[in-house]
């Protein structure tokens, strides 16, 4: 490896990044509701293990949190003080964890995005699940292994995976299979040694395809697994 | 004047020419030089530069690479030891630091602790390698470092260190690595980005300096910016200036002196003689020469006229003496002489007891081949050179023995020998005893005294009988009344020639006023 690759330019990522945009964007309106106006009971936002499972949801390690409600919960509990990186830090933080991560994934086919301080990993699905399997397939180990390793020493983030299904088949069964898949993959990574109060599990279905078109292209670049690495700040 | 108006104008432009392509080739030369000087004096800098810069970053990169690769116990004496001796390897390297993500648990060198905790990275490359270039937020003790992490390792660098190598001296240099200003020497030094300005040497009159901008691209866009007062870049390169502006001035006075010399030439008259002569623009009259008995003609006298470009006339009293001094008369006579072969050979060959007198000088005799240039033009058409009388005058005779020879053999090949302009020069009669020669020109003066019957005439008396009494023909210039005719028949004069017989005419005026003659004559002999 030779540091004469072409350099990850913000700004163009910032261009491609588009869709990932949208989804900060959703996130940051999210985050500065009070703690007090959220609602524990919206959609199907639970905690895998101290409450009842959603009815699609699969028996996951206890600990992780499923639903976007649960996360938003999750990150809020995060955000310590003792817990949480200083203005100061967390640029410093971001770079280098993007560093460590491009390093780790070099040669892979998972991207990698950056949105301010926010890390975004886009693994295709191909390269993950076989088609209407939970199972991560046995290639996709060693990279997200790696990605945990990353993820367990950089440990002041909020690490959120996203299922993504195609357009093809029923809705609700996309959405529950892709709910399922990102349960699985953040269960692997608490088994790879990522605490599992840093993570979450949201299933999209259909609902967010990165590519709008229907065409073969776009399926393929619809079906995949996001994982996004929040760092914890004090100001949140 | 029309030639020498001409002519000064045509000098005047070369020279002017001549000096300003110098003045030109002189300032090109030394601006080109010196450039060429300065460009391949700062890219040998900005190379050495260059690959100093990319030595260091390649080193740094795989020096990391190789601490995260040694698998030591972190933080332990092996990690600590092996993370020491990659500093001190280089002088650049100002700390090397193991992290756990955004925590340095231990380190070597100056940079302690968490101080080095940049906010943005200026590149993140695909590879991991994350770098933040010297800036404010880098800045420790002073100094603006270059910072570079991969995998757990980090290490600073003080770019200084690496412009410092002794051969920025005496100028302002600037480092930019990816567009990214990365060194200055001095530190302080305000230097244009490379983007403002072009590649190689460029002269910033208004501030008085030299930038010069060099770009590598080997593994990295590595740009040199290199600032210089202007007065530097003229002490370096003075002595070639010098050295060029000598060798401009010798060039301009050489060629001031050539196109001096070349006017001055070419505006004598000597030249423009020469090239009269070499476009034959010389002519030739002939003013026949008579019998005074009966007026017949016997002869002509060939004069050579030079009418010049501007219509102006010139005197062979004026234009002989010039090319005698000039060395080139004998030109001038063989001139003549090609000419009467040519015009009147003819007639010359048909009538043997016609002959046409041909003014011949010192230098013809003395320096000239005369004697074979009239055998060679005479042979070719075939006259006798009886049919040529030489004229020649006193002076030309007083005391060059050279001169009485080539008289000698000329009257022996056939040619009769006359003294022109006699009276005019030493005018001594005892010359006449010792030269050899068949006749006696009597000069126009003591013809035009005839009338007044003053002291010239008895003197023109006493050379008509020391004529006679040598054997001399004579032969009367410048009769212009037939009275004088009457007169100097009386005293035993038997040729004479002048207007009242005829003025110099053309070849062709003349034969057609030989024919009219000739028809005379054979009408009086009938």
């Amino acid at each position: 490896m030779r540091v004469t690759e072409q350099p990850n330019r913000r700004r163009q990522s910032t261009l491609l990044a588009v869709p990932l945009l949208a989804v900060a964007l959703w996130l940051g309106a999210c985050g500065y509701k009070p703690l007090s106006e959220t609602r524990p009971d919206a959609e199907s936002g639970t905690v895998a293990g101290t409450a009842v499972p959603p009815a699609s949801g699969p028996t996951v390690s206890t600990g992780i949190a499923v639903g976007e409600e649960a996360r938003k919960n999750r990150y809020a509990t995060l955000a310590r003080p003792e817990n949480a990186l200083s203005p100061d830090e967390i640029g410093y933080f971001a770079d280098v964890h993007e560093g460590r991560l491009r390093q780790a994934l070099a040669g892979t086919s998972i991207r990698i995005q950056r949105v301010g301080d926010r890390l975004l990993l886009t693994i295709p699905g191909r390269l993950s699940f076989d088609t209407d399997s939970t199972h991560i397939i046995d290639a996709a180990r060693p990279a997200l292994a790696g990605i945990a390793a990353v993820l367990v020493e950089f440990d002041k983030t909020l690490v959120s995976v996203f299922g993504h299904t195609d357009n093809r088949g029923d809705p609700g069964y996309n959405q529950a299979l892709s709910e399922k898949r990102a349960i699985s993959v953040a269960r692997f990574l608490a088994e790879e040694g990522v605490a599992t109060e840093r993570l979450a599990g949201i299933g999209y279905g259909q609902r967010r395809p990165a590519l709008e078109e229907d065409s073969a292209r776009a399926r393929t670049a619809n079906r995949r697994i996001e994982i996004l690495i929040e760092p914890i700040s004090a100001d949140w | 004047m029309i030639r020498r108006d001409r002519l000064l104008w045509r000098v005047s432009l070369a020279a002017l020419a001549g000096v300003l392509v110098l003045f030109g080739a002189l300032g090109v030369y030394v601006r080109n030089e010196s450039l060429a000087a300065e460009e391949q004096r700062l890219e040998r800098l900005a190379r050495s530069l260059g690959v100093t810069v990319e030595n260091a970053i390649i080193s740094a990169r795989d020096t990391l690479d190789r601490l995260n690769g040694l698998g030591l116990e972190p933080c332990s004496d092996a990690h600590l030891a092996a993370m020491q001796n990659a500093a001190f390897a280089r002088s650049h390297i100002r700390a090397i630091g193991y992290w756990q993500a955004a925590e340095r648990l231990c380190g070597v060198g100056l940079v302690r602790g968490t101080e080095l905790m940049p906010q943005r990275a200026d590149r993140i490359y695909e590879s991991g390698v994350v770098a933040w270039w010297p800036g404010p937020q880098t800045e420790v003790g002073g100094v603006q470092l270059f910072l570079m992490r991969y995998g757990e390792h980090d290490v600073a660098m003080d770019p200084a260190m690496l412009l410092d190598t002794g051969v920025v001296e005496a100028l302002q240099a600037g480092l930019w690595v990816e567009n990214l200003p990365m060194a200055a020497y001095p530190a302080d030094a305000e230097l244009p980005s490379p983007d403002s300005i072009p590649p190689g040497v460029t002269f910033d009159a208004e501030h008085g300096r030299v930038i010069s901008r060099f770009s590598l691209g080997t593994v990295f866009p590595i740009d040199i910016v290199a600032v210089e007062p202007i007065a530097n870049f003229r002490d370096r390169y003075l002595p070639m200036v010098i050295m060029a502006t000598v060798l401009g001035l010798l060039l301009i006075g050489s060629w001031i002196y050539l196109v001096l010399r070349y006017s001055r030439h070419q505006l004598s008259l000597g030249s423009e003689l020469r090239e009269a002569i070499a476009q034959k623009r010389l002519v030739v009259r002939y003013q026949p020469i008579v019998e005074l008995s009966d007026s017949r003609c016997v002869g002509a006298e060939a004069l050579v006229r030079w009418r010049r470009d501007s219509g102006h006339t010139i005197s062979p009293d004026i234009f002989i003496p010039v090319a005698e001094a000039e060395g080139f008369l004998p030109e001038i006579t063989r001139y003549v002489l090609h000419a009467v072969a040519t015009d009147i050979g003819r007639l010359l060959r048909d009538e043997s007891d016609f002959a046409i007198s041909l003014n011949v000088s010192r230098q013809d005799l003395e320096e000239g081949d005369l004697e074979r240039v009239l055998s060679d033009e005479l042979d070719a058409v075939g006259v006798a050179p009886s049919s040529i009388s030489l004229e020649i005058t006193e002076r030309a005779l007083v005391g060059s023995e050279a001169a009485l020879r080539a008289i000698h053999d000329l009257r022996k090949r056939g040619h009769r020998v006359a003294i022109d302009d006699f009276g005019t020069g030493y005018s001594s009669l005892s010359y006449l005893e010792a030269f050899e020669i068949d006749s006696l020109k009597i000069d126009k003066a003591f013809v035009d005294a005839i009338e007044t019957e003053t002291v010239t005439s008895s003197v023109i008396s006493h050379v008509i009988e020391m004529a006679h009494s040598l054997d001399l023909d004579i032969v009367a210039e410048g009769i212009e009344h037939a009275h004088q005719a009457a007169w100097l028949l009386e005293k035993g004069v038997a040729h004479g020639q002048g207007f009242l017989y005829g003025k110099p005419l053309s070849a062709r005026q003349f034969l057609s006023y030989h024919r009219t003659d000739r028809g005379n004559d054979l009408d009086s002999d009938d």
